[in-house]
């Protein structure tokens, strides 16, 4: 049973990583910068257009929309203090998932790339260094 | 009726002006955070003064509290205290175990998978940036998770600092269940000998340096938190700053403790806390502590479908690649120990738990350079 489970886990995670990987290449062949562009857009009576990172005012009442471009995908939007505080209204999104599955993928061959290059190092290290402490003893 | 308007107008005058029924909850959550600190020891140098400080920012005083808001934006909002406490970490961390056998850093690696996979599910209720924040979490870090989220200007950083604070406590709750599940008893039972190779003081003095600049080459957003690790762990290992070494583990990692946990509890007013996303949040950091256990134990499995039948890896210490140290690389060698009390795997595992530490500090990193 236990093992059963187990299987089930790992094929489901290497399709995710597969997936991860072919949404990755996907992006490379477009137009997709890794660094997203994050603008906001306020509620129109607010008359206020902020262009920044994300929404830093916590203290903003309207109900503001950040609307994330991830250079050609479809917008995120995000849930900001105003909306929070009117009751349960999260903006659920799924389609989000698949879409930033690339930063999964980037992210654990970078991971594994730099943990790479440190195990390297280390034997290097102690390699070079193995012979002074002979002489030393 | 008149006169019960009156009782009511009188009841009214004595409750003290900017009181907010919500502040109640705060006192609760407060009263939590102590009682698992003191009755449960759960993080207490942490959740003791992070619960006293929710408490005191939501009395029903007018107007916010100056010292404690210098404390934050001296401390926090520079990312000063977690930095600082990283040299007390570095100073604390013998990173011989993995010195003798490097190979075991590929599990630290492989154990932040739930830092990768939170974000992807974070991104479905959060814009990236809150969602990268979040999902640092998964580092089992407190200082990083502290450092990204206030990098990334996160919104939800009190829900993000207690949920990253709460978890490291339970890792004794949360990764045995995850690692018997992905285990069959045969595989907890591989024995691992440990051979002791001796490592020179050389490399244990060359190695916080030369880990320092390859991730100032390979992920510079990270060199801040590695900087600060390795040379915590340099003064450590250079053997001519003893008394450093000892006050950089002990009366300076103490005292930033203090001033870290009360700082961060400046962020849990009521009006910022309780919300839903918190919740959330919560929900979160929990899949992302079950996924890196799980990625750590899959990976060791992974890696025993190819490797001889007498040189397998025992898959539980995978587990100990998070960061939370040394906790993880405990359990994983008293659960290898309660399945065979013959079966020594600490060397092993704390060697994993150590690498946990600098993969977490890496991804923290490349979040940073994906989102910064």
């Amino acid at each position: 049973m236990k093992n059963k489970i187990c299987k089930v886990f790992a094929l489901s995670l290497a399709l995710l990583m597969l997936l991860s990987l072919l949404s990755l290449t996907v992006a490379a062949e477009g137009e997709t910068p890794v660094e997203s562009q994050t603008t906001v857009e306020t509620d129109a009576e607010t008359a206020d257009l902020t262009e920044t990172a994300t929404v830093t005012d916590t203290e903003t009442e309207d109900a503001a929309e950040a609307v994330t471009n991830t250079g050609t995908e479809e917008p995120t939007e995000a849930v900001t203090d105003g909306e929070a505080e009117d009751g349960i209204n999260i903006n659920f999104q799924p389609e989000q998932f698949v879409i930033n599955l690339k930063y999964m993928a980037a992210g654990m061959v970078g991971i594994f790339l730099v943990i790479g290059v440190i195990i390297l190092t280390i034997v290097l290290l102690g390699k070079l260094t193995a012979p002074k402490n002979k002489d030393e003893e | 009726m008149n006169f019960l308007s009156e009782f009511l107008a009188l009841l009214e005058g004595l409750i003290p002006k900017g009181f907010d029924p919500r502040q109640l909850a705060m006192w609760l959550i407060g009263g939590i955070l102590i009682f698992l600190a003191i009755k449960k020891e759960m993080e207490p140098t942490l959740l003791l003064p992070i619960g006293f400080g929710a408490i005191l920012v939501n009395l029903p005083v007018i107007g916010d509290l100056p010292a404690l808001q210098e404390l934050y934006e001296a401390g926090i909002a520079t990312e000063l205290f977690p930095l600082i406490l990283f040299i007390g970490i570095g100073a604390m961390i013998d990173f011989g175990p993995l010195l003798s056998n490097p190979k075991l850093m590929i599990f630290g690696a492989a154990a932040q998978f739930g830092i990768f996979f939170t974000l992807c599910m974070a991104s479905m209720f959060f814009d990236l940036k809150d969602a990268a924040s979040i999902a640092i979490i998964g580092a089992a870090d407190g200082p990083t998770a502290i450092v990204v989220a206030d990098k990334l200007k996160s919104q939800y950083m009190s829900a993000i600092m207690v949920a990253a604070y709460s978890y490291m406590a339970l890792v004794p709750l949360i990764q045995p269940p995850v690692i018997k599940l992905l285990t069959t008893k045969k595989e907890r039972l591989i024995r691992m000998p440990y051979q002791q190779k001796d490592v020179t003081k050389t490399t244990r003095i060359l190695f916080p340096i030369v880990i320092t600049v390859i991730a100032g080459i390979a992920a510079p957003s990270s060199v801040e938190l590695v900087g600060f690790l390795m040379f915590g762990n340099l003064i450590r290992e250079c053997g001519v700053l003893d008394s450093l070494s000892e006050t950089a583990q002990k009366v300076l990692a103490n005292l930033v403790t203090i001033f870290l946990g009360i700082s961060i509890a400046t962020t849990m007013r009521y009006d910022q806390f309780l919300k839903w996303q918190t919740l959330l949040i919560l929900g979160l950091g929990l899949v992302a502590f079950i996924v890196d256990t799980a990625g750590g134990v899959l990976f060791a499995k992974l890696l025993n479908v190819f490797l001889p039948k007498d040189k397998k890896i025992n898959p539980m210490i995978g587990a100990a690649g998070i960061s939370a140290f040394p906790m993880s690389g405990r359990i994983v060698h008293k659960m290898g120990l309660k399945e065979d009390p013959q079966n020594f795997l600490l060397m092993h595992s704390i060697g994993v738990n150590v690498s946990g530490q600098i993969a977490s500090v890496i991804a923290g990193g490349l979040i940073l350079s994906f989102f910064g």
